[in-house]
């Protein structure tokens, strides 16, 4: 139960990190596209980067906070029929999909290998702003990685708070 | 074999994002395709200045709740035509007409609007049943009429001009308000709604008009600087932030520092929440394309019938079918790269064809299981969804006329971008 409380407190500490974060990165992008608006047509002298920060702060507004959405269970999806199985099933399809899912992000944090090594090799930069593409891949790779850690810590909470099965019998008794 | 997989891991309940996800890696390990594409594709489907409407116009709807603007547009119908027979019902709607060119989204207008109205109904004598029917019916009116989220989502999918789609969406959303009002004005008379007594005088009218007039030219300003090019559609629902912050902050005085963090994050959140669907959808469009499922479903469909009349209908159905459980925005990233295409091969114009998906996957928002609007509105109301939803079921009859009205009819969704841009 330590350890538990332990992964507890880390979950919790990481929320507040992701949350501020993409309160930051919000408000950013508001700020950004109307600043592009302001020095068009205020200046008449457009801004060449502010269309592309605030498309990858999208990029990372939109994977921390699904990592948030996660933890609480915040996704859209269809649950008309999945209501419907006995308890027990269902609790065995919950299980089931998360780890599903766990092995799903396990590919999505791979996949940019390729991408990151080919960014390092050539130096590529992004167009206006002059980031390093590989810095942005490994960010895209991190938000990947928070939902694989939610998703892990939110088995292990299903698990240990199902109550075992002898203490079912010994209620029902 | 990935259509049995896609549907299966659906039924089960897993995120709509991840089954997505994980039908497409499926996909590229039974072609050996390389991994790379997952994180390649997901990027690009994010990295899209279009998308950034999506936050932004969430957070400005959010924000002109907060400003304290919803209750000042409420109250000024209210004080204009609540006191004839059935006016509670009919403020509800016109609020929600008007709350819809504030924001795009129909469950914000259910919690802003229903919080207000709902309790108002029910203290002068209208049932819980039908005072919640008619809010969750009205804000189905809100994505139609710009500015729509769920627009801008079908215009980035479909690569159609969101000011054109925006602009197709007016007479088709005040179609949908004037066929409630009908409905509305039908209860009113059959179940001899109360009458409130009270004389209007010019002074009330005037201070509700100018506390109001903020919300009113809002949509103004936007459609205004969208069609004469002073913004794009993204920009504009910056500049919509922008302004809510200043009317909360220095005009009315409602929106505090704290409050506008939290919206942020909410705001943050629900993005995160429809945008990984789209990322995941971007990948997934991949493998519908390398498979021609577009071109076998329209083959398919053409194969039952040529008659365009009955495939629209049976879009239609299908469309209609889909959303009482699965949700708008959702549905929208889903269906449109397959429909699209059917819809082309018969003739109709993507502009004409987004303004459909729309309006009927709207319907949804108020039917069961899954109308988020009837979930939003039950708690307020203070009783069961399938009250509410019985209840609306004469406003969602109104509705799917309007629907087929619109479906069949295209120039009353064409005329209005026609007229302004040609």
């Amino acid at each position: 139960m330590l350890l538990w409380r332990k992964i507890e407190k880390i979950s919790d500490s990481l929320e507040r990190i992701l949350k501020i974060s993409i309160i930051c990165s919000l408000g950013a992008i508001a700020f950004f596209v109307n600043l592009a608006v302001f020095f068009r047509y205020v200046l008449a002298s457009p801004l060449t980067w502010s269309t592309e920060i605030s498309s990858y702060l999208l990029v990372y507004t939109v994977l921390f906070g699904a990592s948030i959405a996660l933890r609480h269970n915040q996704f859209v999806r269809v649950e008309a029929l999945s209501n419907l199985l006995p308890s027990r099933l269902r609790t065995a399809v919950a299980v089931g999909s998360q780890l599903l899912i766990a092995i799903f992000l396990a590919f999505c944090i791979q996949s940019p290998s390729l991408l990151i090594q080919k960014a390092v090799i050539t130096k590529t930069i992004s167009p206006a702003i002059g980031i390093p593409m590989s810095h942005l891949y490994r960010l895209f790779r991190l938000g990947f990685a928070f939902m694989l850690f939610f998703v892990c810590v939110n088995v292990v909470k299903f698990i240990l708070s199902q109550p075992p099965e002898q203490k079912i019998q010994e209620k029902n008794k | 074999m990935i259509a049995s997989i896609f549907t299966l891991l659906l039924v089960l309940g897993i995120p709509i994002a991840f089954v997505l996800g994980i039908s497409s890696v499926i996909y590229l390990w039974k072609v050996e395709m390389p991994f790379v594409l997952i994180s390649q594709r997901v990027f690009v489907g994010l990295d899209n200045f279009l998308l950034l409407a999506v936050p932004l116009f969430i957070l400005a709807g959010k924000l002109m709740n907060a400003s304290g603007i919803t209750n000042r547009l409420v109250n000024f119908f209210y004080i204009l035509i609540g006191h004839i027979r059935g006016g509670l019902a009919y403020v509800n709607i016109i609020a929600s007409i008007f709350f819809a060119g504030i924001t795009g989204a129909g469950a914000a207008d259910t919690a802003a609007i229903g919080s207000i109205m709902i309790p108002a109904m029910k203290k002068e004598g209208y049932t819980s049943e039908y005072s919640g029917a008619v809010t969750a019916i009205s804000s189905t009116i809100g994505p139609t009429i710009p500015p729509s989220i769920a627009m801008v989502v079908y215009g980035a999918i479909s690569e159609a001009s969101i000011a054109r789609l925006f602009l197709a969406g007016f007479i088709p959303g005040l179609l949908l308000g004037f066929a409630q009002l009908v409905v509305a004005a039908f209860y009113a008379k059959r179940q001899k709604f109360p009458v409130r007594k009270k004389v209007l005088s010019l002074r009330t009218v005037t201070e509700g008009f100018f506390n109001t007039l903020l919300a009113i030219v809002m949509p103004v300003i936007l459609l205004g600087g969208i069609l004469s090019g002073v913004f794009t559609p993204t920009e504009a629902a910056g500049v919509a932030v922008l302004y809510a912050v200043i009317v909360g902050f220095f005009i009315y005085r409602e929106l505090k520092v704290s409050t506008l963090l939290s919206i942020l994050y909410e705001t943050s959140i629900l993005t995160g929440t429809i945008l990984i669907i789209l990322a995941m959808a971007h990948l997934f469009g991949w493998i519908l394309a390398a498979e021609a499922i577009p071109e076998i479903v329209a083959k398919a469909m053409t194969s039952i019938t040529q008659n365009p009349i009955i495939i629209l209908l049976l879009i239609n159905v299908l469309l209609l079918f889909v959303g009482t459980f699965m949700e708008t925005l959702a549905a929208i990233i889903l269906l449109t790269p397959i429909l699209l295409p059917l819809a082309q091969s018969i003739g109709i114009d993507p502009i004409h064809f987004g303004v459909i998906m729309v309006v009927n996957l709207n319907i949804g928002l108020a039917t069961p299981p899954l109308g988020v609007c009837l979930i939003v509105a039950s708690p307020i109301a203070e009783i069961p969804l399938e009250r509410i939803a019985l209840a609306a079921v004469p406003f969602l009859i109104a509705s799917i006329c309007v629907l087929f009205l619109i479906s069949y009819v295209p120039q009353l969704v064409m005329l209005v971008p026609k007229l302004f841009m040609g």
